[in-house]
């Protein structure tokens, strides 16, 4: 056995020491390597689509749209004032309020916009912007409207408003013009802006319900939140 | 052995060099990956914990107005130091701490502040509110007058009339199944209604079915009471007023010696004077001679037992007449004041309140001058601000106004600054102007007419003179008789005395046989409902109410803070909620 092995040492010895593959080693290689490539190559595509639709998960634009639109409407809804708060139906720049065809029972109304009239400035230990006065029901006011396939809110002062009283057209000078989300449309079976009447007074729970719709997959999101408007002034 | 394995080890090797640069990019990309679902969930855990929070701030907020309806007197609590001013609150995964404050007087209202903070894992929600406390127009413990001892009946609200004041009746734990607010026919209610009780009733039945279209600025249910009914919380206010007033507007009147049914009060004649300054003039020690029927059945003229919690209710001895010291002038029994001269502030923590005028009497209160008095100016005219708080009853012997434009309705135009109080412990009652001509017959034993009175003493003519009667005890109130006042009526009903009842007492009118108005323009709250006037055919007595809010009350214009309503709300711009 330790001939044996002698004998091949020594041949090899012999042997002038080449570089270099078979065509079999060669192919074998390229196989196993463009196999390899595949897989990884598989693998970061797949990684990288993946990474792809879990940033768009939570960063595509319609997620923080919806988000924007429900955390504006809930805060401005938060400081208004639950006496002067008019939900509207709107063709248009026409805007019309909408009433309980039955104001002796519990009647949800729904509409296509919502104007809050809230104080934008502070109540001080001096009164000094009048605020107790009983005929100030608010110093400013956001209208939510869906107008073209977008959400948008009005900013203005309070007086005048965003509508006139009993309706008529939308205030649109010195106001400012935000919108919240593109491709808005109220939600199926209820109005984009709704709440509660009873006797011809709201009960100060406003609701949104809108759906965004994603143009790039049409995928859809619906915004649904609702508001309670504690600030009751005066009383 | 050692070639071969240095043979191998020649072989320039690529693989591994490619897989650890895939692992790497897939690495990258893996810790990429994490990341984001990282965020996402810790932005949903935000979302969630933020929305916790600020529901925990809210609740905290809740529970601190709730706590602050339930004190007989907030100022007097927080000056107190008692306890219950913070707290805390626990919830799964979400907690609160929430502090109430005083924060200012807006003119003499007083407002709060309450900071409720959430926490909800790592993240707050602060609840920064300023609150006060709600005044309604009209609000009562009960919408029932006494009709005995312990039996009341309901005043209805009936067909053709107009309310229009804010109204808030109180809950009425007998018979929770029938509605608090008595209604026959279509009257209008112009101004939000506010119940304490249900809508519906313990089986679930809606109570309200068919009157909800009669309210037509809505109507809100288990708001929570007026104190008005509870003793403690008016003795609190009354006491805080008491130590508030200046000593010199502080009386004790007492009865002058020789007259049976005597009753003390002080006389307060409002007037504005020729050089248009408010003015009154103030006769301590007068004797009011009382009367009452002799059985419950026989009279409306009820107020409420003392210490008996509402249930239970007395005849009280009505206006006659009343007499004065005769040497009152002279010593100093009677005297006329500016109204500015009134005037104190309350004071919290150094925040002192809009300066107003306040008077105290420990005793009863007849207020209004004779219009053949011999005061000059505009008499029964209040001009400034003034409060006053009586631990006895109030009679008004005279239309009282406030100086000052009026709107084209007739109410204080909202320029107009002057404005007055009147609080009672006992009732506060338009007297009957006929007592003092009234004749004792058998079915009404009058006192009859003040000819004969105590020595040292003269008679003190109230309300009109009979222009063409001969007889000076001949008086008259006015047809439209004014009322522009707060009144805050805390043992029994704001009316008027001697309403007939069957075929006893009877008022005189204006015109004999002809109801007249009694228009209020300011807010009223009482324990329970008064008579007003009586109706029917061939029994009309009294009058016929027309009541309007004086919506400057509002605005804190009063002195004194009185106000009794339970519910605390939030101030114009005063509700801000915020990240921490």
């Amino acid at each position: 056995m330790f001939a044996w092995m002698g004998n091949i040492v020594i041949k090899n010895k012999n042997l002038k020491m080449r570089s270099g593959v078979t065509l079999m080693e060669l192919m074998m290689s390229m196989l196993i390597s463009s196999i390899l490539l595949l897989i990884v190559g598989v693998l970061i595509v797949s990684s990288a689509k993946g990474w792809q639709q879990n940033y768009d998960l939570a960063h595509k634009p319609i997620l923080e749209q919806a988000a924007v639109a429900s955390l504006t409407f809930a805060s401005v809804g938060r400081m208004s004032n639950r006496s002067d708060y008019i939900v509207y139906n709107g063709t248009g720049s026409t805007f019309v309020p909408v009433i309980s065809a039955t104001p002796g029972q519990d009647t949800v109304v729904s509409g296509n916009a919502v104007e809050f009239r809230y104080w934008d400035v502070n109540l001080d230990t001096t009164d000094s912007q009048n605020l107790m006065d009983v005929s100030k029901t608010g110093t400013a006011y956001a209208l939510f409207y869906l107008h073209n396939g977008k959400l948008k809110v009005d900013y203005g002062h309070y007086p005048p408003g965003g509508v006139p009283a009993g309706g008529g057209n939308k205030n649109n000078s010195n106001i400012r013009t935000v919108t919240l989300a593109e491709n808005a449309s109220a939600a199926p079976g209820c109005g984009a802006f709704s709440h509660t009447m009873v006797s011809g007074a709201g009960k100060g729970c406003v609701r949104i319900n809108i759906v965004l719709t994603d143009p790039n997959d049409n995928k859809t999101i619906r915004i649904s939140n609702s508001v309670l408007l504690r600030n009751k002034w005066p009383q | 052995m050692k070639r071969m394995i240095k043979n191998k080890s020649d072989k320039r090797g690529s693989v591994l060099v490619m897989v650890v640069v895939a692992l790497m990019i897939m690495t990258a990309f893996g810790v990429g990956m994490l990341a984001i679902a990282y965020g996402t969930r810790q932005q949903a855990i935000k979302e969630k914990n933020e929305n916790a929070a600020l529901l925990a701030a809210e609740a905290g907020y809740e529970k601190a107005v709730f706590w602050m309806s339930q004190q007989q007197d907030m100022l007097t609590t927080l000056y107190n130091g008692s306890a219950g001013t913070s707290g805390t609150l626990n919830f799964t995964q979400a907690s609160c701490n929430y502090n109430i404050s005083f924060y200012s007087f807006v003119k003499a209202r007083p407002v709060y502040r309450i900071i409720s903070v959430g926490h909800s894992g790592p993240f707050d929600r602060t609840v920064n509110t300023l609150v006060m406390q709600a005044i309604s127009g009209w609000a009562m413990g009960k919408c029932r007058i006494p009709t005995g001892a312990t039996s009341t009946s309901a005043v209805n609200y009936v067909d053709g009339e107009i309310i229009d004041m804010p109204l808030q009746i109180n809950k009425l734990i007998e018979g929770m199944d029938e509605r608090d607010i008595y209604i026959i026919g279509d009257p209008q209610f112009l101004q939000p209604v506010s119940m304490g009780e249900s809508r519906y009733t313990t089986g679930g039945a809606d109570k309200y079915a068919g009157v909800m279209n009669l309210f037509q600025q809505g109507i809100t249910f288990n708001q929570p009471d007026s104190r008005v009914v509870d003793e403690d919380t008016v003795q609190s206010k009354v006491n805080r007023f008491r130590d508030s007033t200046a000593a010199a507007y502080r009386f004790t009147p007492a009865v002058s010696g020789g007259m049976t049914n005597a009753l003390p009060a002080v006389h307060l004649e409002f007037f504005v004077d020729t050089d248009n300054i408010g003015k009154v003039r103030i006769t301590n020690n007068c004797t009011v001679k009382g009367f009452k029927q002799n059985y419950d059945s026989k009279t409306y003229d009820f107020k409420i037992v003392p210490g008996s919690d509402g249930s239970r209710y007395q005849r009280y001895d009505i206006y006659s007449y009343h007499v004065r010291p005769s040497d009152a002038d002279a010593t100093g029994q009677r005297v006329i004041r500016q109204i500015d001269q009134t005037y104190v502030t309350q004071s919290f923590g150094g925040v002192e309140s809009t300066p107003g005028g306040q008077i105290y009497i420990d005793g009863n209160v007849i207020i209004g001058s004779a219009g053949d008095s011999d005061l000059p100016g505009n008499k029964n005219v209040v001009k400034d601000k003034v409060t006053v708080v009586a631990t006895g009853n109030i009679w008004i012997a005279n239309k009282i106004e406030v100086d000052g434009d009026h709107n084209v309705d007739g109410k204080p135009s909202s320029s107009n600054a002057n404005v007055l109080g009147l609080i009672s412990k006992g009732v506060i009652k338009v007297v009957d102007p006929g007592m003092s001509r009234n004749s004792p017959t058998y079915q009404n034993p009058y006192p009859g007419p003040p000819t004969s009175v105590p020595s040292d003493t003269v008679y003190v003519p109230v309300a009109n003179r009979q222009s063409s009667s001969s007889n000076v005890y001949d008086r008259l109130l006015p047809h439209d008789m004014v009322i522009e006042a707060a009144l805050t009526v805390g043992g029994g009903g704001w009316g008027a005395e001697n309403v007939n009842r069957g075929s006893y007492g009877g008022r005189r009118e204006f015109v004999n046989g002809q109801q007249d108005n009694l228009i209020v323009r300011g807010a009223i709250t009482e324990a329970c409902r008064g008579v007003v006037g009586v109706s029917g055919s061939g029994s009309e007595d009294g009058y016929l109410k027309y009541y309007y809010l004086d919506s400057r009350l509002l605005e804190g214009v009063l002195p004194g803070d009185f106000w009794l309503q339970g519910k605390y709300i939030p101030a114009p711009a005063g509700w801000h909620d915020y990240r921490n």
